[in-house]
């Protein structure tokens, strides 16, 4: 029982590291992507958002 | 106001007709239960939308009445009735259902739930309000049909250069119910949802079929709702996501013919049968491609069947189909009667109505088998053979881990399947397929299905969107791995989790936006009402032309348009449909006289082109005209006006 658990173990911890290694595989250029969206949401958007929103209120009566 | 409350109206009473019938049609898996109210919603919908469409009646207040009548006929039948007092009966027995399921989950799962309904909730919401429809599909055929008949209050042809309006048009019907009561698209994208959701129940629904537990199938459930081509797709008014619930559902209850711990399944089976009946004709009138998915829905059905009940009984199970079913009531057998004359009317009504009108059930298609053409056409269309099987999966192979472009609603050069279904789900498929002999009967249907539809499908670098179910199959998977994960040592539980978790969230930052805009188009639109984002108005989608008629032509007027087959035709109707519009086909050989004359013989004296959209000769012809002395004139760009 011991032994099948350590080879089901086993087999799980090849699983887990071919996972990692496709998770490697399919980073480039995927990484680079998903950096963009982030980058422009987050130096992009927010701050100019916020900015259209000071425009807005002025207007609000 | 009458708008409205004619769509709660309308609402309530196709709501009361999916639960009658799923009474009728229910299984004994709640998850497979849940999803089959949403399609029995989405069927009657349909069905009833189409009805009054063909009989001029698309408009707020017939829909009213009818839908007023049919739930007073509904109440007054003391069967219907007592069907209906059970409705709080099925929400407690779900609320209890609910509370326990989500109780036995781990408490990581349960956070990570909690953060992705909360994110996808806030993010559909968001993109349904502030963007109006964009692709293109949807600009040249697909919404073109939905702004003309909800315009003309009936579901028919109309003249116009973009041919594939003759298309099957389920989806489409359907869609118009999000537009045709506020008599404005600010919504529409949101058709796309309920697929959605019966995506992720089909998929739940499997995996628990093949004995995956409650938390390894809700972790294959999430894996698949974070595939990035689907979850684009989603609110891209196409009708791809809607054939990717149709198929997976009809994965989901074709492992019922021969499901053992399934008691109302297993003595009446000919529940699964009409389902799928309704599912397959359903879908047919939506895409035809269902046909070469068709096959693989079979294989898992009788795969499962053999593997569970062995030959004898599976030759005695679908005798047995029949045989009870004739032993139903008659009161019974008129219902099933009549399912089956909707769903056969809503899968061949386009069909027949094509054949009738031009010849040709495919048209605007060609039909070509090998090297032998059995339908022409101008615009080419379906071709099966091996050659195009290899063309197809050369391409597949190119656009594998999506290495040549961003991913994207339309899929460009990409498959869209994201981090999870290829990060932990195609190492998980291959440990599956050695280790689990059930997951090897799933994978042989998905897989016939791919090949089939390789077999046939265009060779366009849009194509794989017809696949984006195919994750389904990686994500079951997953679940299988996190099964037997969580019976061992608790780090690798842990490592699962973490990657799990890290790969899904980096899914759904792919898809934040569409990866199509830049962040100033979003908030270009968003400095416009509600009500004036229309497409025409998006600048980053549609030409400078689009913008230019909104400003110069007033609402009231007809406005004669002339763009190719491909073009942009949904963004003149603007977004609350208030534009009537009218095709003025101009040759390039034509004089000026003749094309004012063509424009005043159809009422109108405007003329909208656009570039992309319009044959260059044809623009190049009408600029001529208006610097030659003729009456017509340039109203700032690509727009001409016959001076009174």
């Amino acid at each position: 029982m011991l032994s099948q658990s350590k080879t089901g173990s086993l087999e799980l911890v090849v699983l887990i590291l071919a996972m990692f290694g496709m998770t490697i595989w399919y980073a480039w250029p995927q990484i680079g992507y998903s950096m963009f969206i982030v980058y422009d949401l987050g130096l992009t958007y927010f701050p100019s958002f916020i900015d259209s929103m000071l425009k807005i209120f002025p207007l609000i009566r | 106001m009458v708008g409205i409350i004619s769509w709660i109206i309308s609402a309530i009473f196709t709501i009361i007709v999916a639960y009658l019938v799923l009474c009728m049609l229910s299984t004994s898996q709640p998850s497979l239960n849940l999803a089959l109210f949403f399609f029995n919603w989405i069927f009657f919908t349909t069905l009833y939308l189409l009805g009054m469409g063909l009989m001029g009646l698309l408009a707020p207040i017939p829909i009213a009445l009818t839908s007023t009548a049919g739930s007073i006929a509904i109440i007054s039948i003391p069967s219907t009735r007592g069907e209906l007092g059970t409705i709080s009966v099925w929400l407690r027995q779900y609320r209890e259902l609910f509370i326990t399921w989500w109780g036995n989950l781990p408490r990581w799962l349960r956070a990570a739930t909690v953060i992705f309904i909360s994110y996808s909730i806030a993010r559909f919401a968001f993109l349904i309000w502030a963007l109006p429809p964009f692709i293109w599909d949807s600009l040249t055929y697909h919404l073109t049909n939905v702004a003309q008949w909800i315009q003309d209050m009936r579901i028919h042809t109309f003249t116009t250069p973009v041919e594939r309006i003759y298309n099957a048009a389920n989806h489409e019907v359907f869609s118009t119910w999000f537009a045709l009561f506020i008599h404005h698209d600010g919504i529409i994208e949101a058709a796309g949802l309920p697929a959605y959701l019966i995506a992720g129940l089909s998929v739940y629904a499997i995996a628990r079929q093949l004995g995956i537990g409650q938390g390894s199938s809700w972790i294959a459930t999430l894996a698949y709702l974070s595939t990035p081509g689907l979850t684009l797709a989603v609110t891209g008014t196409k009708n791809d996501p809607s054939m990717t619930a149709l198929y997976l559902l009809s994965i989901a209850v074709s492992l019922g013919f021969s499901s053992p711990k399934d008691g109302k399944f297993h003595q009446k089976k000919w529940i699964p049968f009409i389902i799928l009946m309704m599912l397959m004709l359903y879908a047919a009138g939506t895409k035809a491609y269902i046909a070469h998915l068709f096959p693989g829905i079979l294989l898992v059905a009788w795969l499962f069947a053999i593997y569970r009940l062995g030959w004898r009984k599976t030759r005695a199970m679908i005798k047995d189909i029949f045989q009870v079913l004739s032993q139903e009531s008659i009161g019974v057998l008129f219902v099933v009667g009549l399912l089956l004359a909707s769903a056969f009317f809503l899968g061949s009504y386009w069909y027949i109505r094509n054949w009738v009108q031009m010849g040709n059930p495919f048209f605007p298609y060609s039909v070509q088998v090998g090297q032998s053409e059995l339908i022409a056409s101008d615009i080419g269309g379906f071709k099966f053979g091996l050659q195009n099987l290899y063309d197809t999966f050369q391409l597949f192979l190119q656009r594998f881990g999506d290495k040549l472009y961003l991913v994207r609603p339309d899929l460009p050069y990409t498959t869209g399947w994201g981090w999870v279904a290829y990060g932990m789900g195609l190492p998980a498929a291959i440990w599956g397929l050695i280790r689990k002999s059930s997951y090897r009967i799933l994978f042989a249907g998905f897989l016939l299905s791919f090949i089939f539809l390789l077999f046939s499908s265009p060779t366009s670098p849009w194509n794989m969107r017809y696949f984006i179910w195919f994750p389904a199959c990686l994500a079951i998977a997953i679940g299988f791995v996190f099964d037997q994960g969580f019976q061992h040592v608790r780090w690798i539980g842990l490592a699962l989790s973490t990657l799990f978790s890290t790969l899904t969230a980096l899914n759904l930052i792919m898809v934040v936006t569409y990866n199509t805009f830049r962040i100033q188009d979003i908030q270009a639109m968003l400095s416009l009402p509600f009500y004036e984002r229309d497409s025409a108005a998006f600048s980053v989608v549609t030409p400078k032309a689009y913008q230019n008629f909104i400003e110069n032509v007033p609402r009231e007027a007809l406005l004669g348009y002339n763009v190719t087959g491909n073009g942009f035709v949904y963004p003149l109707y603007r977004g609350d449909y208030s534009q009537r519009i009218v095709y003025i086909p101009i040759d390039k050989d034509d004089r000026c006289e003749d094309i004012i004359e063509s424009m005043q013989a159809k009422g109108t004296r405007y003329l909208f082109t656009a570039p992309v959209h319009t044959l260059d000769a044809v623009r190049d012809k009408l600029f001529q005209c208006s610097q030659t002395g003729s009456k017509l004139r340039e109203l700032g760009v690509d727009l001409y006006v016959i001076s009174k």
